[in-house]
C-alpha cells in the first residue's frame, strides 16, 4: 500500500480529482458497453416475437377462406 | 483447419460457442480489471515527474491501444466480408464500431484529464492527439453510414 490514510488515497497530492474522474469515466464506458448490447438483444427478440405473432394473425383469415 | 474455420463462420455455430464462452470470459475480465485497477491505484509508486497522475496511464494507454487495434480489426473483418462474403464478418464490423468509438472517446478524455496536471493544458493540436481525434470521427462515420444504410434497406 502506498497511502497512509484514506483521505491521502482520495486526495493523491492534489491529483485525486483527475485520477478519480478518469477511473469513473472508464467504469461508466465499460458498463455502457455491457448494458447497451443487452438492451439491443432484448429489443431484437421483442420485435422478432411481435413480427412472428403478426405473421400468425395475418395467416389465420387465409386459412378460413 | 480450414473446415473448422468455415464452421466457425456459420452464425448458428458461432452463436452456440460464443454463448458458452460468454460468462467465463466476462468473469475473467472482471477479475483482471479489478486486479489491475487495485494494483494501479494502490501499489504503484508515484512517478518522479508525473506524480500520482501516472495512475491515469494505466487506463489511458490500454484504451489508446484498443482504440487503434479495434480499427485494424474492423478493417480486417470488412475485407473478409467483401472478399469471401462471410456474414459473420459483417456482424463483427457492426459490433466493433460502437465499442471502438467509445474506447477512442475514453482514450481522448483520459488523455486530456492526464494532460491538465502534467502539461498544464487539456489539449494540444499535435500529431498523436489530432490523429486519435480523426480516428474517433472515422468510427462515428462508420456507425452513421451503417445506420443510414440499414434504414434505407428497411424502408424498401
Amino acid at each position: 500500500m502506498r497511502f497512509e490514510s484514506l483521505s491521502a488515497f482520495f486526495y493523491m497530492d492534489g491529483h485525486g480529482v483527475y485520477i478519480w474522474a478518469a477511473y469513473g469515466l472508464t467504469l461508466v464506458i465499460l458498463a455502457a458497453n455491457l448494458w447497451w448490447p443487452m438492451l439491443a438483444r432484448r429489443n431484437i427478440i421483442r420485435t422478432a416475437k411481435s413480427a412472428m405473432l403478426k405473421g400468425m394473425n395475418s395467416q389465420r383469415p387465409e386459412d378460413q377462406s | 483447419m480450414l473446415n473448422w474455420f468455415h464452421r466457425l463462420g456459420s452464425p448458428k455455430i458461432f452463436f452456440e460457442i460464443s454463448g458458452r464462452w460468454q460468462v467465463p470470459l466476462l468473469l475473467l475480465s472482471v477479475l483482471m480489471l479489478t486486479g489491475g485497477a487495485a494494483w494501479a491505484l494502490l501499489f504503484v509508486p508515484p512517478d518522479y515527474q508525473q506524480g500520482h497522475s501516472v495512475r491515469i496511464m494505466y487506463i489511458h494507454v490500454p484504451a489508446a491501444i484498443l482504440a487503434q487495434s479495434g480499427y485494424v480489426m474492423m478493417a480486417g473483418a470488412a475485407a473478409v466480408f467483401l472478399i469471401w462474403r462471410i456474414k459473420l464478418a459483417d456482424v463483427a464490423v457492426k459490433c466493433i464500431a460502437p465499442l471502438g468509438a467509445s474506447i477512442t472517446f475514453l482514450a481522448l478524455v483520459t488523455g486530456a484529464i492526464w494532460g491538465k496536471p502534467t502539461w498544464g493544458t487539456w489539449w494540444v493540436w499535435d500529431a498523436r492527439l489530432t490523429s486519435t481525434l480523426v480516428l474517433f470521427f472515422l468510427y462515428i462515420g462508420v456507425i452513421a453510414l451503417r445506420s443510414a444504410m440499414e434504414r434505407q434497406a428497411g424502408s424498401r
